[in-house]
């Protein structure tokens, strides 16, 4: 599939950029990240479960949006050059991260103040003010996804 | 010849069976382009089509019914022993290789489509309508049951169309024609298959979009 080439061909200058010697192993970085991911996937998906229930339980959409917050905050962070997909075949990390760093800070810093949002919002208690800070939420990690990480091949 | 026009397959079945046609790619490009909102939207189609055909599969057309076209290791037997003979009789129908071709693409498109309901998004805004039932590992690794389960099911797809690409060039049948018009010529005089009252459509039609209705709602259960 051309996706494959592009990436492959995105991979190679990658590496060639980022071929600086990092002192921590690029596949437990690129395997925190992940955990990281698995917790903010989970703490979204801990308030779009509970808003599906018949009577939502506002304080655990107050803690998640907590958590979201928190790391949405840390998410640039976690992606020391040099631990991308062209390095950590298992990571989804496109080493366009590192080509187009201002795209990529701007992807993260909407998605930081989208759920820094969220937060305010569980905080007020308001279930239409919490509804309504989803959508800026998701297209924030749609975003960032369609450009910057690649596609499950399974 | 002595030829005559029969009745083969009814409206439904045809209908069906083309939305799938261009629903299949379209749920496949869909996904791929990363437009998840549609996809889950063209997946309730398909959920809609899959209740109909059950339904259809017990009170439908003779050629449509399951009793009418699953059959035992003997007819397939016979079938396929026959399959190169001159003097083989073309089937009113499904034959017996191809009812259970039907069988499994049905059952591998409940598989894809029951799947779909469970999974998560990862962007989180278009998660199947059930993903709220279930979490952690189960909830991600379900994109990858439909994602095999789908694969699976473009391998029966392709079997599929090598059967009647080995009709088209082998047998000299065009198995394609009488599944847009519904009709087909018999040589032999045979006995015309029986077709489902209207009414039966209209119940099919009520049935899918309740069941469509519900999941969509998260398939809530009501309170005791
Ligand atoms: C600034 C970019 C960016 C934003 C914003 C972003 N993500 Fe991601 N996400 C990524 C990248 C890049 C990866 C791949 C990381 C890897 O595999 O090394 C990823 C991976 C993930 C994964 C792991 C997927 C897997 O393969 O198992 C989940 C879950 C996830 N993101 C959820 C979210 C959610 C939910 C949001 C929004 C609340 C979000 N992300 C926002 C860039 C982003
Ligand atoms: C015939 C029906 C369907 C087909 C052919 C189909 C096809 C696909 C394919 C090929 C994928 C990619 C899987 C992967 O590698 O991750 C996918 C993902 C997905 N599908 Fe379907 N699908 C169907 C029905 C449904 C239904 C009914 C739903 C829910 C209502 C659904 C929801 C999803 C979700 C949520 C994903 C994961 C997207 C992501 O990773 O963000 N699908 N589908």
């Amino acid at each position: 599939m051309i996706s494959l080439k592009t990436l492959a061909a995105a991979a190679l200058a990658a590496s060639l950029c980022a071929g600086a010697a990092y002192a921590q192993d690029p596949a437990s970085i690129a395997a925190t990240r992940h955990e990281n991911f698995k917790k903010l996937g989970g703490s979204f998906k801990g308030i779009l479960d509970e808003l599906k229930k018949p009577a939502p339980d506002l304080a655990v959409i107050k803690t998640n949006a907590k958590a979201l917050d928190t790391l949405a905050a840390q998410l640039p962070t976690w992606f020391p050059a040099g631990t991308g997909a062209d390095v950590v075949p298992k990571s989804h990390a496109l080493p366009v991260i590192w080509q187009k760093p201002d795209e990529f800070k701007k992807d993260a810093g909407d998605l930081a103040s989208a759920a820094h949002a969220m937060d305010l919002a569980a905080m007020s208690g308001n279930m239409d003010t919490i509804r309504g800070a989803l959508p800026a939420l998701g297209g924030a990690c749609k975003a960032c996804h369609q450009t910057f990480k690649a596609k499950d091949e399974h | 010849m002595a030829g005559q026009r029969v009745r083969l397959w009814d409206l439904p079945v045809r209908v069906m069976h083309w939305s799938l046609v261009l629903l299949i790619p379209a749920l496949w490009w869909t996904w791929r382009s990363g437009q998840m909102f549609v996809h889950v939207r063209l997946g309730y189609l398909v959920l809609a089509i899959l209740v109909f055909r059950l339904y259809w599969g017990l009170v439908g057309s003779s050629t449509a019914r399951f009793s009418g076209f699953v059959r035992g290791p003997k007819s397939i037997g016979a079938y396929l022993a026959n399959l190169l003979s001159k003097r083989a009789e073309p089937t009113i129908g499904h034959n017996p290789v191809g009812g259970w071709s039907v069988v499994i693409l049905l059952l591998l498109l409940v598989g894809v489509v029951g799947t779909g309901l469970f999974c998560e998004d990862t962007d989180g805004l278009n998660s199947g309508p059930l993903n709220y039932l279930v979490q952690g590992d189960l909830s991600s690794g379900m994109a990858h049951w439909h994602h095999l389960l789908f694969n699976g099911l473009l391998v029966f797809i392709g079997l599929h169309l090598l059967a009647i690409a080995f009709y088209v060039l082998v047998k000299r049948e065009n198995l394609v024609g009488p599944m847009i018009t519904g009709r087909r010529n018999m040589a032999a005089p045979m006995i015309a298959p029986s077709f489902a009252p209207w009414w039966s459509m209209v119940v099919g039609v009520i049935l899918a979009l309740a069941a469509v209705w519900w999941v969509s709602l998260g398939a809530p259960l009501p309170k005791r």
